[in-house]
């Protein structure tokens, strides 16, 4: 199922530059994208995950600034990259499906337009018909009639909007397509629609997936592996039949018992207590320790760095087990 | 294509309620053009010719609504009466002169203005923060906010009195007459320079600082930024997709500004004693010359409504979301 390597994440950190000083929103982040697999990342809000995907891709914007880490893909570091070489290896080889479809596409340009635009930026000899077959073609991967292609963006729905977003992310055939909340937007049954499409598509295509949500349930169906991230470190990473029944981080179980199971016995759903830290002022040890039930006086000291638990399960606590 | 036809539709009532408060208002204002006449004229004209003139400028004892007719017969004819100030010329070849030289100076620095503002406007914006977009907004500001009569008289002063760059006065030379000779095409551009520069300095502020907030706004939208990871050059990011977006409210103003330029010129004109439309309607003031006023205020009102509609078009055009 999952094969070697292909894009790597090592030690990646990402600061915001405010007038009270930076604020590390990305800390030493490391992972690796394996051929053919899905990776999810989850996390609640501002836990630093569209932030990471950005610093991947490098299109943040200021005040985000990369200050360490490197992320290779094919052996080559692209945070070393001159811009021009950052442009012919990004959507290419790493497309990306941005968050939020409906303002994703340009208001006054076609999708025709849309999607020639993006082949000819990376194929200056295309000739015209093999654009608008490709990108025909490219609409009909996604379920859009290629009938539409000459139509504006504000004569679509919200899903066909989406569509035509993952159109764009697929017409390159690229190898690694980063999807960051892509059917937030819509509602559930456009969302599974557009998701078993993708899912298809993965197959046929044979890209590899990082994908990003807040929605863990659709994520451990989904995915093969799980990073969990909270305050902008990884908490928990490993197999996603592993963190179901053994998660290993209590926030991690704490995200689990978040959500209502579909199947089985009722279960009293729980939250956890307190909020996000700030980043700008992070607690010392572990950044979950406040919020933590089973937090001991070394929480407080160093951080936990990542444990392997089982072959590729990777905690960051100071706990061995579950319960302590 | 129905849309266009909807704003033609309305442009057309529009222009109708025009034309009829143009009868209405004269009509209720207190004292009359006769009256103004035979006390310009008082003890000069035997009474038989000022009857004559009097008929000849239409006043006559008819009911409202058959001057009102006669008024709409005359205007469809293109006949607009006589001037009194240039008695007695037909107000419409005093105004199509005037018209000219208004449309000439206002209409080329708001073109220029609108041209040269946004496109800084968009530099600024693409290079937030740098040289030009630190720099340049605030010394326009402070240029605007100047009065652009006095902005005039100052370049006046310097580049046409003190320095004598230029001509202090008039449309051209007083010894070319109007042809469509090099010589004479070049003397007007050269008397057009200060008037049209002092306008351009005035307004050239506002067109580039609404153009680079726009941009600024839609420069943070999230098709800008996968417009950019998608690989495409900067230069296309920055024109096809920011400005071409960012343009539209810009376009809009520039369409409500080209309504005030034939009456906004006015004290421009006046400071280079420019033979515009402003300079016609003070002259049509100090005169009481009802007609011209008249005249003048028609062809403002129309030529708001036909610059109105061709913004809607554009706009149409620019715009898909409008179709």
């Amino acid at each position: 199922m999952s094969g070697a390597p292909l894009l790597e994440v090592e030690g990646l950190c990402v600061d915001y530059v405010t007038a009270e000083g930076p604020v590390r929103a990305v800390d030493g982040v490391t992972f690796q994208l394996r051929q053919g697999e899905i990776l999810g990342l989850a996390g609640e809000s501002g836990s630093g995950k569209s932030t990471l995907i950005h610093g991947i891709m490098r299109t943040l914007g200021p005040p985000g600034v990369i200050t360490g880490g490197c992320v290779r893909f094919g052996g080559r570091d692209l945070l070393s990259m001159s811009p021009e070489e950052l442009r012919r290896v990004r959507w290419r080889d790493i497309a990306m499906v941005f968050q939020s479809a409906m303002n994703a596409l340009n208001p006054v340009a076609t999708v025709y337009e849309q999607l020639a635009d993006t082949i000819r930026a990376h194929e200056p000899t295309a000739s015209a018909r093999q654009l608008r077959t490709r990108g025909e073609r490219a609409l009909e991967l996604v379920g859009i009639d290629p009938a539409r292609i000459d139509a504006y963006p504000h004569t679509l729905s919200g899903g066909m909007r989406q569509r035509v977003v993952i159109a764009i992310a697929l017409v390159l055939e690229p190898r690694v397509v980063i999807m960051d909340e892509p059917t937030t937007a819509l509602d559930v049954v456009v969302e599974k629609q557009i998701l078993q499409r993708v899912l298809q598509l993965k197959e046929e295509l044979g890209f590899s997936i990082l994908f990003i949500t807040h929605d863990l349930p659709l994520m451990l169906e989904i995915s093969d592996r799980i990073g969990i991230m909270y305050a902008g470190r990884l908490a928990e990473l490993g197999p996603a039949q592993a963190l179901r029944s053994d998660a290993a981080h209590p926030y991690t179980r704490g995200l689990m018992k978040a959500f209502p199971s579909t199947v089985g016995p009722r279960t009293v759903l729980s939250g956890i207590e307190g909020a996000p830290p700030s980043l700008a002022n992070p607690p010392p040890g572990c950044r979950f320790h406040p919020r933590c039930d089973v937090a001991i006086d070394a929480c407080r000291g160093a951080a936990p760095p990542l444990r392997q638990r089982t072959t590729g399960h990777w905690a960051a606590c100071v706990h061995d087990s579950v319960d302590g | 294509m129905r849309f266009a036809l909807r704003r033609l539709g309305f442009y057309a009532l529009a222009a109708w309620a025009a034309l009829t408060l143009n009868f209405v208002l004269p009509r209720m204002l207190p004292g009359d053009p006769a009256s103004a006449m035979v006390a310009r004229f008082q003890g000069k004209l035997e009474p038989e010719a000022l009857d004559a003139m009097r008929r000849a400028f239409g006043f006559t004892d008819a009911s409202l609504v058959e001057q009102y007719l006669t008024y709409l017969r005359h205007l469809f004819s293109g006949d607009l009466g006589l001037s009194i100030a240039y008695f007695p010329a037909p107000v419409s070849d005093v105004i199509g002169t005037g018209l000219i030289w208004t449309l000439l100076i206002a209409g080329v620095s708001l073109v220029i203005a609108f041209v040269l503002g946004t496109l800084l406007g968009i530099v600024a914006a693409w290079r937030r923060g740098g040289l030009l977009d630190s720099a340049l907004p605030p010394a326009l500001a402070f240029l605007g906010a100047f009065p652009y009569f006095w902005l005039a008289m100052l370049l006046l002063y310097l580049f046409g009195y003190e320095l004598g760059w230029f001509p202090m006065r008039h449309a051209h030379a007083a010894h070319l007459s109007p042809t469509l000779s090099v010589e004479f095409i070049g003397d007007v551009a050269w008397h057009a320079i200060l008037p049209v520069t002092s306008i351009v300095l005035a307004s050239l502020g506002g067109w580039m600082l609404s153009m680079r907030n726009v941009m600024v706004a839609e420069l943070g939208e999230d098709y800008i930024q996968l417009a950019r990871a998608k690989g495409l050059d900067s230069r296309r990011v920055m024109l096809r997709y920011a400005a071409r977006n960012a343009l539209l409210p810009n376009v809009t103003g520039f369409g409500m500004a080209l309504g005030f330029v034939l009456g906004g010129s006015l004290l421009t004109e006046i400071v280079f004693s420019y033979p515009g439309q402003g300079y016609l309607l003070i002259q049509a003031v100090r005169n009481q010359d009802y007609a011209l006023m008249q005249g003048i205020f028609l062809m403002i009102t129309l030529a708001v409504l036909v610059a109105n509609f061709l913004v809607d078009l554009l706009v149409l055009w620019l715009d898909p979301r409008t179709r």
